[in-house]
């Protein structure tokens, strides 16, 4: 391009061949980073179930602390996408939305933490269950709505209904055992972050 | 009719602010691969842009590489669209 005098029906077509090519598209990249996620909960949830179930050493549940390799590995790649050329506003506000998300599930982790040193009782770290599907249900629903992606919002309310039904139950019995808390979690994972995650995926392809 | 703003009414100037109002931020790179045009052009042209306040440019690092990324501001927005009611007026839209 130049710096050269349009006709009006020119210039009317340059502004719309530049929104057009300028569109977010959905890139592989998003459907990673929630296929990572939510793979990541699953094997670690699988393994915490079998190795909790059959040893009967709570202990395993220490396991879970993987997923801040997965969170850092995870900053690494939002860095270098912060570096790729642009950034539209449903960037922003997704960037915005899993911050909070983010800072969120740290505050759930150390309350937690708090909790248990105060009290001395461990079984307070059940609550992390209903945390993780609450806020991590809610922070995918968001984002759904935000690209307008269904299977999202879907996976993600699916979420939050499964994790307030365990926060009710945990009230009403004193605490869950891992017989049931755990394949709950696994299913909401598969449901709101691999599931949509293949989605979008196939979605980004299809767009090649 | 309405005057077509100058600065606007230029291909390559209209491409910028087109892609600006589009993305929130866009860099030097992204924009020079939109737009088609040589470093050299596309740098004279922000600069025009910057200096009218349609725009603003952000030089930082990326390590050691530099990296200049733009925006568009409020005022560049507003002629942005004043830039199209005066077009719809000449093709009568």
């Amino acid at each position: 391009m130049e710096d050269r005098k349009l006709t009006e029906k020119e210039s009317l077509e340059l502004i719309s061949q530049m929104i057009i090519n300028t569109r977010r598209r959905i890139e592989i990249g998003d459907s990673n980073i929630l296929l990572l996620w939510g793979l990541s909960t699953v094997v670690i949830g699988l393994a915490v179930y079998i190795l909790v179930m059959t040893t009967k050493n709570p202990g395993f549940h220490g396991l879970w602390g993987l997923l801040g390799l997965v969170g850092l590995y995870n900053a690494r790649i939002e860095k270098k996408r912060e570096n790729n050329g642009s950034q539209s506003y449903t960037d922003r506000i997704s960037k915005g939305i899993w911050n909070v998300i983010g800072v969120t599930a740290i505050t759930s982790v150390a309350c937690s933490f708090i909790c248990q040193v105060l009290t001395g009782i461990a079984a307070v770290y059940g609550c992390m269950v209903f945390f993780a599907l609450i806020i991590i249900g809610l922070g995918v629903a968001m984002q759904g709505i935000v690209i307008k992606e269904r299977s999202m919002v879907i996976g993600g309310t699916f979420s939050v209904c499964c994790g307030m039904l365990l926060a009710c139950l945990m009230i009403a019995y004193g605490s869950l055992y891992v017989a049931y808390t755990m394949p709950v979690l696994i299913v909401c994972y598969i449901v709101m972050m691999v599931i949509p995650g293949t989605i979008l995926r196939s979605k980004a392809k299809k767009q090649k | 009719m309405r005057e077509l703003n100058p600065l606007l009414h230029s291909q390559l100037r209209l491409a910028i602010i087109s892609i600006l109002m589009n993305v929130e931020k866009a860099d030097f790179v992204y924009l020079r691969e939109k737009t088609e045009s040589t470093a050299g052009n596309l740098s004279v042209q922000l600069d025009k842009l910057s200096e009218a306040g349609y725009i603003n440019i952000e030089k930082g690092f990326v390590g050691k590489k530099t990296r200049t990324v733009c925006n568009i501001t409020d005022k560049g927005r507003a002629a942005f669209y004043e830039y199209v009611d005066a077009l719809k007026d000449y093709l009568k839209l």
